[in-house]
């Protein structure tokens, strides 16, 4: 397995270069867009790890390039992760915001494969969701965290505090792709997929 | 112009509106005063000659008159002997069982003589006052009869009214002038201040992101050397560390974030997030052995990014579990249009206002907190055009919110 890490930071890419290589990972480490991309033509990756102030070529360029070959693509950002940026139009496969510890971001890369190589789909209260493709049927695109989130309340799974931050946005897709579903907190049972007119 | 310049500017113009009343309150007061004290005099002098100055004795300088008005000056100036000619005025005697009306002087050209007989009847029963606005009268008796003079004094108290409606009109004028130089005032006071709190929260934006990177880096190193050394003392306090800074990274990245632009807006279903929030605390309420109540009416939404809400609600929790003692309620309704969203425990406070908490880095003495949580609710109620309060009364604190 090969992941791609970029980032202008040179220690943070000396540190995770070698960090995931128990896991199985061949890491290979760049510091700016240029390289991004032209690594990417050179060689096959199953995943790229990309720093939001990657260097030289804009982050909207990169990630579009990355999104081309259909790699997932783990972006790492400066802030919390917040609706506004879950609805921006060029979306990764998932944002993690710095600082991460090296758990956080395993769990991530982990949840992201998993869910990438899946065959499944997710349904629920009219809506669906293709959990490879990370997008909704008919709808835009969903980030895995947002995927993960519909499938908890699709099996009626308490949600995380963190993972809150994730409704309105995965609401807003749903409304978007039309599906007149939305999820809603129903007292002492938690988080639901319900139709849009209970 | 902030909240707290237009505070500046409204107190300020409160002030100078009360001072300017005051004084000017007190120079008509005290010149209305005179222009009574005057009249007074002169219908106590007219009592005092059976309601006339026409009985041979004309008041002139060396009648012996002395009269004293106010600051000892006579009604007409000191002493003066044009003081009966000038006079417009009209006494009326009531004599005898029937109260036969007989009048006595009449040296006034407003009203007839029959007129004055019967606006005298209706002062009868009085002894002295203002009537009809500009005249002054005085009901005494002499000689087993009631006299009433009524005297004139509309070209007296012209003077004050003058006076009376320069100053109301001075006082608009000074308060506009006021406002406006307050306007230039307090722009000069709080650009600084304002460039001062940008600069604050642009440095800790700043360095909100400058720390990220370098502790991702030292999580990532400390893992790398327990690989190598096997952990032990130190990589568990690095970690240790680690957490707090994460933490606060965490806090200070909400700072600043209302005036960032884009910020989402929708309809925020405020009831759904507190039911949930206080139901995924119910375990830390029950684990410190604190009492929680509720009562949330369903279905109150507000227009706000939802992911504030959220946060806010996460903050007042917090704030809950770490400073009540033993109970901590949490009311949610709909009031006049407002949402209204309440909490309250008992804490070792101080009775008094408590609105200090929402200050940027303030703590409560012997707290571990950062000082930015509930500075962050606050942010986030500004944000919505809200207002928030707290104050402690019998160690209750409570916080409220209108949004």
């Amino acid at each position: 397995m090969r992941m791609l890490f970029a980032s202008s930071d040179r220690d943070l890419l000396e540190c995770f270069g070698k960090l995931f290589e128990p896991d199985g990972w061949e890491t290979v480490t760049v510091f700016d867009g240029t390289q991004v991309i032209s690594s990417l033509a050179k060689e096959k990756y199953d995943i790229v790890i990309l720093d939001r102030n990657i260097p030289r070529i804009e982050y909207k360029e990169v990630l579009t390039r990355i999104k081309k070959k259909n790699i997932p693509v783990i972006v790492l950002i400066y802030e919390s992760v917040t609706p506004k940026i879950l609805n921006e139009e060029l979306l990764p496969t998932s944002f993690l915001p710095f600082p991460f510890d090296p758990g956080k971001i395993r769990a991530v890369i982990d949840n992201v494969m998993k869910k990438a190589m899946s065959v499944d789909t997710v349904k629920a209260a009219g809506a669906e969701i293709d959990v490879s493709a990370f997008r909704l049927k008919n709808g835009p695109a969903v980030t895995a965290e947002e995927t993960d989130v519909f499938i908890s309340v699709t099996e009626g799974k308490p949600l995380l505090a963190e993972e809150k931050v994730y409704i309105s946005s995965l609401n807003a897709k749903l409304a978007g792709s039309g599906a007149k579903t939305r999820i809603k907190y129903i007292s002492k049972k938690g988080f639901a997929a319900v139709a849009g007119n209970e | 112009m902030n909240k707290a310049e237009k505070k500046f500017r409204c107190y300020s113009l409160l002030t100078i509106f009360v001072l300017l009343t005051v004084l000017l309150a007190v120079i008509n007061g005290v010149n209305f005063t005179m222009a009574s004290s005057d009249a007074d005099e002169i219908t106590q002098m007219l009592a005092e000659r059976q309601g006339t100055f026409e009985k041979g004795d004309a008041l002139s300088g060396n009648t012996g008159f002395q009269q004293k008005g106010a600051f000892g000056m006579g009604p007409m100036g000191p002493d003066s002997p044009e003081l009966n000619k000038s006079l417009r005025y009209f006494t009326v005697a009531f004599t005898g069982k029937e109260n036969n009306a007989e009048t006595v002087a009449f040296h006034i050209s407003a009203v007839t003589e029959s007129e004055a007989v019967s606006w005298a009847e209706s002062l009868l029963g009085k002894k002295t006052g203002w009537t009809k606005y500009t005249y002054r009268y005085r009901v005494y008796k002499r000689n087993g009869a009631t006299y009433v003079t009524v005297i004139d004094q509309g070209r007296e108290l012209l003077p004050s009214y003058r006076i009376l409606i320069i100053s109301a009109v001075g006082e608009i004028i000074v308060l506009a002038a006021s406002w406006l130089l307050l306007f230039s005032i307090g722009r000069k006071i709080y650009s600084p201040l304002e460039e001062a709190d940008r600069k604050q929260k642009n440095f800790i934006k700043n360095a909100n992101k400058e720390f990220r990177v370098p502790l991702t880096v030292i999580s990532g190193n400390t893992e790398l050397a327990e690989r190598k050394y096997g952990p032990d003392d130190q990589t568990r306090s690095t970690r240790r560390q680690l957490a707090k800074m994460n933490e606060l990274v965490e806090k200070l990245g909400k700072i600043g974030v209302f005036e960032e632009d884009g910020l989402q807006q929708e309809k925020v279903p405020v009831s759904e997030y507190l039911s949930a929030a206080l139901d995924d605390a119910a375990e830390r309420f029950s684990s410190q052995g604190l009492e929680l109540h509720t009562d949330i009416d369903g279905d109150v939404t507000v227009s706000a990014d939802p992911d504030s809400i959220n946060k806010m609600i996460v903050e007042l929790i917090d704030n809950a579990v770490k400073f009540a003692l033993h109970k901590v309620s949490f009311t949610l309704k709909n009031e006049n249009g407002y949402v209204v969203l309440e909490t309250s425990n008992d804490a070792a406070l101080p009775d008094g206002p408590a609105d200090q908490i929402f200050d940027r880095f303030t703590t409560l003495e012997n707290s571990d907190g950062t000082g930015l949580g509930l500075s962050y609710v606050k942010d986030t109620v500004k944000a919505l055009r809200g207002r928030i309060s707290a104050n402690v009364a019998n160690g209750i604190f409570t916080l409220r919110i209108f949004m």
